[in-house]
């Protein structure tokens, strides 16, 4: 259901980023600094200085925190390479996994679903990513790697009244088990984080979220 | 050295202006692997070309050899 056709209460309210204006400028004035020194193979040593060594080296902080602003989205994982493309189409199709049913029921913000935990992490983990596209250097099915992260699901359920009236969820050993990460919660008690059919990397970009 | 300097400068700006305007998978592997490289030699050429020229300034103050008869003089 397309959210504009329902009316302004169910559309989300803007907010804009203007970083990348200033960006913009700033690669720019580089550009017409640098563009003088390519026509004319001459220049001043300010105009140098600032032209070819700050404006360029400062545009490119300014990019890097776009970027890792902009990688929040869940509609940016979607958009690079084949694997990660389903899983992101899948959270607004399917209806039995984790992942889809916290962003169904908006549990999850529609904005930066995928890695709202553990920026650094998630960075680290992104720039992996990146490196794996490149090289080609991943399998199908897609599997998890290492222990499943607890601490993702207590950031909101465990002060919560139904979590903790859960029995399972009270036995001393479980609770032991899964700090440690010798249990995870999906595919053990709770569904798969993400459907079977979502794993083999098929199908074309096309993000659920903005 | 300075005409390849700016030249490496200019696409990585248009590197980044691409990521600017579209912030996708695909422009920041671009911005990452590419852009960021081309910047770094870029910025290291033009350092490099400031610095002589920077240097070159400097012994042409101290050298008697540019001013005909004039005393060797060092530049405060």
């Amino acid at each position: 259901m397309n959210a504009d056709d329902l009316g302004p209460l169910f559309v989300r309210p803007a907010d804009p980023h203007y970083l990348w204006i200033l960006g913009v400028a700033i690669a720019a004035g580089s550009i017409a600094f640098a563009l003088v020194g390519l026509v004319r193979g001459r220049t001043s040593l300010a105009a140098a200085a600032v032209g070819l060594i700050a404006l360029p080296a400062f545009s490119y902080v300014i990019g890097g925190l776009f970027m890792m602003e902009e990688s929040k989205r869940v509609s940016f994982c979607g958009s690079c390479h084949q694997p990660m493309a389903p899983l992101v189409a899948a959270l607004a199709t399917d209806t039995e996994s984790l992942s889809s049913i916290h962003w169904q029921r908006g549990a999850v913000d529609h904005v930066d679903a995928c890695y709202q935990w553990g920026a650094a992490a998630a960075k680290r983990a992104g720039m992996t990513h990146m490196l794996h596209t490149i090289t080609g250097a991943y399998e199908f099915p897609l599997q998890k790697k290492g222990a499943f992260d607890v601490k993702s699901c207590l950031g909101c359920h465990a002060e919560t009244e139904a979590f903790r009236k859960v029995e399972d969820h009270q036995d001393r050993d479980l609770q032991v088990a899964m700090l440690s990460g010798e249990v995870g919660c999906t595919g053990d008690c709770h569904p798969a984080a993400h459907p079977e059919s979502a794993l083999n990397g098929v199908g074309p970009a096309q993000p659920g979220g903005r | 050295m300075l005409r390849l300097a700016s030249a490496l400068v200019i696409v990585a700006q248009l590197v980044v202006i691409a990521l600017y305007l579209r912030p996708a998978g695909n422009s920041a592997i671009v911005f990452t692997f590419v852009g960021t490289p081309l910047l770094a030699a870029g910025v290291l050429l033009a350092i490099v070309w400031v610095l002589r020229i920077f240097g070159r300034i400097r012994r042409a103050k101290v050298d008697p050899g540019n001013r005909s008869g004039a005393a060797p003089r060092v530049a405060p």
